[in-house]
């Protein structure tokens, strides 16, 4: 999902899993509406879509075993959530070290968040949306703090991680070049409309214009 | 065009800046000449006579030799030495504000729990609903409680028991725990509501429920600044558990006004510097232990 800044990507993202709900129109589930679900419906639904925030938002006073564990509580209870927080089930840790191990950050899992450096910190909410073994994975501008060499590789890795694991991947980007290197499908968004969906072979010179074009009317609203 | 419109904007905003500022300082000022003219019209800002000029210097140049014992000749043989008094006077102080804080922690966590708005305004599914008719049910009476505890300081609720039953030591333990209750009760409340939210919205958008939410993502960041708030109330715990001893108890406040009604300014100044000690090592503890328990940085 391409589209300069306030086009609505993250509100578009945060529709799918009802954290905002959607102003017109509306998001569906295996053809059930979000909004016509109940609490326990939601839930459920919720729990099997994983969603990463362009600001992390892990906890930075746990650990980050905690953080990865935080990503299952939507098939547990508070005591789940109490035991990841203090002691964790040794199959649990198991499982989020092996995670973390994939995403190549394994050594950290005892170490509390905040002393992690940013790609780190990355890495630990990749594994924290994977331990909830989601259907959809829903990332928002994953790339946007790394520098250009690193914004590929985690790409390229949440990429893998989507055909290994067999869940859909719907990533919001700034980087056009590798939004068009990298993936199959591309949405162009601009003030709140869909511009374009198609493969990015299909996209021309015409569509990427319109999708970047200054707006004189835009600039005049913003004087 | 535009750019013209923008830096005209711009001096109205940096104006309108400057007028503000103006208010404030000249309010400032105001206040300050009118408290003066106020004491002035009292006769209070009249220089000390000096009588209580000599008393000061009589009392400040002890100072530096504190009494090591008795200077007083009426000393009953039966009493112990200076120092081991000093020490008592000190343990038992301690003693009371450990009493009154442990009394007081409890009491002031589940209020502060209770009087927090996070855990039924915070979105998410989980009893939801419930919640939401619950929480201002247990939200207000737990505010009323805590501002009733608080609004009364620990001196005055020394003086009722006073009043009542004579401030023996319990008496004193919760004449420091209730207003402290409330206190604590009241900021731990407010740590709560304003601990960052982004990683409890984050963790319901992906199933979890309010409380899981409220309990990983939402305490856990309030939790070093209550610690840290905890142990600041212990060192005033410390501070009113010896002022007390005005009123009977045998803490430091107790033989720091002996010795004040018998001039006796070396030994006052001896109970003085036990309790610069005892804040000063209290301060340590807590340094240490929020360093130990909490990985807080060294440097803060």
């Amino acid at each position: 999902m391409v589209g300069p800044s306030g086009a609505g990507k993250t509100t578009l993202l945060r529709s799918c899993n009802g954290t905002v709900p959607a102003a017109a129109g509306g998001v569906a589930i295996n053809g059930r509406a979000l909004s016509d679900m109940g609490e326990r419906e939601l839930r459920r639904t919720r729990s099997e879509l994983a969603f990463i925030p362009q600001d992390l938002a892990l906890v930075p006073e746990l650990r980050v075993v905690a953080n990865v564990l935080a990503g299952g509580f939507g098939r547990g209870g508070l005591l789940t959530a109490l035991r990841a927080l203090l002691k964790p089930r040794r199959a649990d840790a198991q499982r989020a070290f092996e995670l973390l191990q994939r995403v190549g950050v394994g050594d950290q899992l005892y170490k509390r968040s905040d002393k992690l450096s940013g790609g780190e910190q990355q890495r630990v909410a990749v594994a924290r949306a994977l331990f909830g073994g989601p259907r959809v994975l829903l990332a928002d501008e994953p790339v946007a703090s790394v520098d250009p060499e690193r914004a590929r590789d985690t790409l390229a890795l949440l990429l893998e991680l989507a055909r290994e694991q067999g869940f859909a991947l719907l990533v919001s980007l700034h980087n056009l070049k590798l939004a068009r290197e990298l993936f199959g499908r591309l949405l162009g968004l601009r003030r709140g409309r869909l511009l374009f969906d198609c493969a990015p072979e299909q996209l021309g010179p015409g569509e990427l214009a319109a999708l970047y074009a200054l707006d004189p009317s835009e600039d005049e609203q913003r004087d | 065009m535009s750019s013209a419109t923008d830096s005209r904007a711009g001096t109205q905003r940096t104006m309108v800046g400057a007028g503000k500022r103006r208010a404030v300082v000249g309010a400032i000022a105001a206040a300050g000449l009118a408290s003066a003219a106020l004491l002035s019209a009292q006769g209070q800002l009249a220089l000390p006579g000096l009588e209580s000029l000599e008393l000061l210097a009589r009392f400040f140049s002890h100072a530096l030799r504190p009494a090591l014992d008795y200077g007083s000749p009426f000393v009953p043989v039966s009493a112990p030495p200076l120092l081991l008094q000093v020490a008592t006077a000190t343990w038992r102080t301690v003693q009371l504000a450990v009493a009154a804080m442990s009394l007081a922690l409890p009491v002031a966590l589940l209020l502060g729990f209770a009087g927090a708005s996070a855990w039924w305004r915070l979105p998410g599914p989980g009893g939801r609903a419930v919640l939401r008719r619950l929480g201002p049910l247990v939200y207000a009476p737990a505010r009323v409680v805590m501002t009733l505890a608080r609004s009364v300081h620990e001196l005055l609720w020394a003086l009722l028991f006073l009043a009542a039953v004579g401030l023996s030591d319990t008496a004193a333990v919760l004449a420091i725990a209730i207003p402290y209750a409330g206190t604590l009760g009241k900021v731990f409340s407010e740590m709560i509501d304003e601990a960052p939210r982004d990683a409890a919205v984050q963790l319901t958008g992906s199933g979890a429920t309010a409380a899981q939410a409220f309990s990983v993502a939402l305490l856990p960041r309030a939790l070093p600044d209550m610690a840290a708030y905890s142990f600041y109330r212990f060192e005033c715990a410390l501070r009113s558990a010896a002022v007390l001893g005005f009123f009977g108890p045998e803490t430091l406040g107790k033989f720091i006004r002996l010795a004040w009604n018998e001039s006796l300014y070396a030994e006052l100044w001896t109970y003085l510097y036990a309790l610069f000690t005892l804040i000063a090592l209290s301060d340590m503890a807590s340094r240490a232990l929020r360093q130990r328990f909490l990985g807080e940085a060294p440097a803060r």
